[in-house]
């Protein structure tokens, strides 16, 4: 009986097939008892007769009448795939609602976004799903985050209207791994990334929509960087160094506005304007002067002149903000040295403080940046998201952390370079040769980075607003105080660090902070408003003059540059391996409906030979009595 | 499905050669035969006198008539010419042979034997099978195989408008003759009214067979329930027939029947009831020579 209990049907709307069957079933036996056809040459006396008797309407079902309603009844349950779950499934729907889903195909004769083409093929897939399985929705950004209270089909359904692209990167790999190891049975991922590293006994499943867009005709234009920057000019005055980006096939000209913007939120003064010329795949960086205003609560930057939309697919990214008052620019420096012995104070621009490995998190809070100097690397920076590494350059010696692993390492060569990481701008590792060679067990993200599968030697990446840079400096040897490791590749990479501090914020961190703020309100260029819960939680560019609790105000700037997001690609991510076996209730219901199915189909060819011997016998039997 | 056995045996032919069509009125005719023709010209039978006229040929002049009266009469005489015998067999669904009675075959039996008697006269026969093929004009012994020939290939079928199908057959009779139309007949009166006007416009002496099918006479056996569906039509009526219902039918059929006859008999349409469960030979031998088909 337990056994009956945990049947189900792939699609149970085919048994509102049964009972329509059923009765044309019964019509058609109704029919031939009503009395064999009798074909006559004319009825034109039949007709008149007065009272013609009907044949009785009473019906006896045959035997072969109830087989047949079997044979009928074991076609559905084929058709609706029957299946057979030891106990119910948790499904987890994870769509990515990330900036880049905003994206619209303008190419297309029905443009519409990705996320709301990955929210088609979401429902389409919900609606495969056993409707005794309990379906839970996801979204990626700006944190993963359950949409769903309940876990019905139809809950989920409707919450896809509460799924918004959101200003936030979509953290897809994290979402993934946590989801996996969530104990969900299935996880079915909806992104414009393309999931890779299939395992067969994942139980994630990923469907990329950005299949439906050629990469290749995509185009968008972008404001990928913005500086503050003090003018030279005998005016003294400050101007503004913004990056723009034309991803695609996206060129030609666009104009750059800068806004005085007001404690109303609106725009209170004259702007200043710049042309820019733009070439395919290229990022131009245009300086513009800051419009001078008195009492404000900062500028906005943004595009004009893209009169076709085909030419910007995601205009979303066409702004930036800059708030009037200046924070200090703080750099953390982990390191065995002191920071005078680094001699990092005589670096003007910079305020470098020393953290501690053990108290990261607070730190992390205050600084933009953080250099990790011959340390080891702290293990959560390790595990972390194998994209926000982007390149790997200088490993701290002998670190314990990193076991010798093999001899081969002559053969190590950096092999992925992206042309739009900065800090490549400076450096080619292609002709350097390694004095002391060694290799290392490696986290799975550094097989990306180093031919070999060997070792890496140390990283450069993000965590959350924070650009961080780990290196041991065995390229350029450390001599102490008489000879500050101010060599031209440190620069650049204080440059690079720098970027980050242009007085803006991201989403992870804003969110954080007007969580904790008694009081925000959101200026966005056409009016002020209070930041509701939702705009906390995942905040729209703008400036936000943040009222603490003790009364404290300060102008923060949401800015949201991501090429990731900005630029229309496809981008791999990978599959976590399956935590569980393929075997025992780890069977999915598809296989469970097939092997049933099979089954089921074996079951009713049986029976249809029987049938037809029965038939067959039965004329024989009738032939022999003649 | 087993062939049905047509009748018309070679034993029935050979008596068949022994007969003659008798036609009741005179008739006109193409060439010369055996039948009095409404033509006055040279026959062996007097006829009447005429004055003779200039041209007529003096051989015909009776000279005893003139020796008497001192006046030239011709004599006349009956002439005689061949016949013309149009068989009209209705070709529609409801001809079908529904329970193995062979209503079909029966039929063109009849007009088989009926264009042999012909034929062997020497005398023409066309045949017209109504919603089917038309024949030329077939005369002479050596044509029977012709119109066995076609006879045998028709096939009744569907739902034929029988009035010009036959006003399509009466179209290639040129001469008064005989007229053999053989139907169920199961057909409203009025339309069976009209086709023998049709009949009579040219002047033909018609003689209707009626062949009633054992499905005509006995739709269902009492006791039996079934749908029955009109050949023609495709109509359906659920029956459960019982003695009563039979009775009532058969009161029906023969109350169509004398309508029928009453019809055919104001319009000088001579009519012969059959069945195929009656021998073949007493329909020719008996019932066609009562008429006066035979001789």
């Amino acid at each position: 009986m337990s056994t009956l209990f945990s049947l189900g049907l792939s699609q149970p709307w085919v048994l509102v097939l049964l009972p329509i069957l059923g009765v044309a079933l019964l019509t058609l036996y109704r029919r031939r008892q009503r009395g064999n056809e009798v074909p006559v040459g004319s009825l034109m006396i039949l007709s008149r007769l007065q009272n013609p008797r009907r044949p009785e309407t009473k019906i006896t079902p045959p035997p072969r009448f109830f087989f047949e309603l079997l044979l009928l009844l074991l076609f559905l349950l084929g058709v609706g795939r029957l299946y057979h779950s030891e106990d119910t499934k948790r499904v987890a729907v994870l769509i990515d609602n990330s900036l880049s889903m905003a994206v619209v195909n303008h190419r297309s004769a029905f443009p519409k976004s990705l996320l709301a083409a990955a929210v088609d093929e979401a429902i389409r897939t919900i609606r495969d799903i056993p409707s005794g399985d309990r379906v839970v929705l996801f979204e990626t950004s700006p944190v993963l985050r359950r949409v769903t209270d309940s876990e019905g089909h139809s809950a989920v359904v409707e919450a896809f209207e509460k799924v918004r692209a959101v200003f936030a990167r979509d953290q897809l790999q994290g979402a993934v791994n946590d989801l996996a190891s969530q104990g969900f049975d299935r996880v079915y991922v909806f992104s414009d990334k393309y999931g890779e590293g299939v395992n067969p006994s994942s139980t994630v499943h990923s469907q990329g929509v950005f299949s439906s867009i050629s990469a290749a005709e995509a185009a968008n234009i972008a404001i990928a960087g913005i500086r503050r920057v003090s003018s030279v000019s005998e005016a003294r005055r400050e101007a503004v160094e913004v990056e723009i980006a034309a991803y695609g096939k996206a060129a030609g000209s666009v104009e750059l506005i800068v806004e005085p913007i007001g404690w109303d939120g609106k725009v209170n003064g004259a702007p200043r304007r710049a042309n820019v010329r733009l070439e395919t795949g290229r990022s131009v960086w245009s300086s513009v002067e800051l419009p001078v205003q008195q009492d404000g609560a900062g500028w906005r930057v943004s595009l004009a002149g893209i009169q076709s939309p085909d030419r910007d697919w995601l205009p979303e990214d066409n702004q930036g903000w800059i708030p009037a008052t200046k924070r200090a620019q703080k750099i953390g420096v982990i390191s065995p040295f002191s920071l005078e012995d680094l001699g990092l104070q005589r670096i003007p621009g910079f305020e470098f403080v020393r953290c501690e490995k053990e108290a990261l998190g607070g730190c992390l809070a205050e600084v933009h940046g953080l250099i990790i100097h011959r340390e080891e690397v702290p293990l959560p920076l390790v595990e972390g998201d194998a994209a926000e590494r982007a390149l790997a350059l200088v490993m701290p010696p002998n670190s314990p952390l990193y076991a010798p692993y093999g001899s081969g390492c002559s053969e190590a060569k950096p092999t992925w370079w992206s042309p739009s990481e900065e800090i490549l701008g400076y450096l080619s590792l292609a002709g350097i040769t390694f004095p002391q060679c060694l290799s290392f067990a490696t986290p799975a993200w550094g097989a990306r980075l180093i031919d070999s599968t060997q070792g890496t030697v140390a990283f450069q990446g993000r965590l959350g607003r924070v650009r961080l840079l780990v290196t041991g400096f065995d390229l350029f040897p450390f001599r102490g105080k008489a000879q500050p490791f101010s060599s031209v590749f440190l620069l650049n990479l204080l440059k690079w660090l720098r970027n980050s501090s242009a007085d803006t914020s991201e989403g992870d961190d804003l969110a954080a902070i007007l969580a904790g703020a008694e009081n925000a309100q959101w200026l966005n260029g056409s009016g002020a408003s209070t930041a509701s819960g939702e705009e906390r939680r995942a905040p729209a560019p703008g400036l936000y003059v943040i009222s603490a609790a003790d009364g404290t105000k300060e102008v923060r700037a949401f800015n949201f540059f991501a090429q990731d997001e900005s630029e229309p690609r496809v981008r791999p991510y990978s599959i976590p391996e399956s935590k569980k076996g393929p075997s025992g209730n780890q069977k999915s219901e598809d296989e469970e409906g097939r092997r049933l199915g099979t089954s089921l189909a074996w079951l009713l060819i049986g029976l249809l030979v029987l049938d037809l011997l029965v038939q067959g016998l039965r004329i024989f039997v009738g032939r022999g009595k003649e | 499905m087993a062939q049905i056995p047509y009748e018309l045996t070679p034993d029935i032919l050979r008596q068949l050669e022994l007969y003659r069509i008798e036609s009741r009125r005179a008739v006109l005719g193409s060439r010369q035969g055996v039948h009095a023709s409404r033509k006055r010209g040279h026959g062996i039978e007097f006829s009447d006198y005429r004055k003779y006229e200039l041209g007529d040929d003096p051989r015909h002049i009776d000279w005893g008539v003139y020796a008497r009266s001192d006046r030239l009469y011709v004599k006349r005489s009956q002439e005689d010419q061949d016949l013309t015998v149009l068989l009209a067999v209705d070709g529609s669904a409801s001809m079908r042979s529904l329970t193995g009675d062979a209503k079909w075959e029966r039929s063109c039996d009849v007009a088989l034997a009926v264009g042999y008697v012909t034929l062997m006269a020497r005398d023409a026969v066309i045949c017209s099978v109504l919603g089917g093929a038309h024949s030329p004009r077939f005369a002479g012994g050596r044509a029977y195989s012709h119109l066995l020939q076609m006879l045998r290939n028709a096939t009744p079928g569907g739902s034929p408008d029988l009035e010009r199908e036959l006003q399509r057959a009466l179209s290639r009779v040129h001469y008064p003759g005989i007229a053999l139309w053989v139907s169920d007949f199961m057909m409203p009166i009025e339309l069976t009214r009209r086709m023998a006007l049709l009949f009579r416009s040219k002047n033909l002496q018609v003689i209707a067979v009626q062949v009633l099918g054992s499905r005509d006479i006995v739709p269902l056996q009492p006791g039996d329930a079934a749908r029955c569906v009109d050949s023609e039509t495709g109509a359906e009526l659920e029956l459960a027939m019982d003695d009563e219902t039979l009775a009532e039918y058969r009161v029906l059929l023969a109350e169509h029947n004398r309508n029928l006859a009453r019809i055919l008999k104001e319009n000088e349409v001579a009519l012969v009831t059959h069945s195929p469960a009656e021998q073949l030979s007493q329909l020719l031998f008996g019932s066609l020579g009562a008429i006066g088909l035979f001789r």
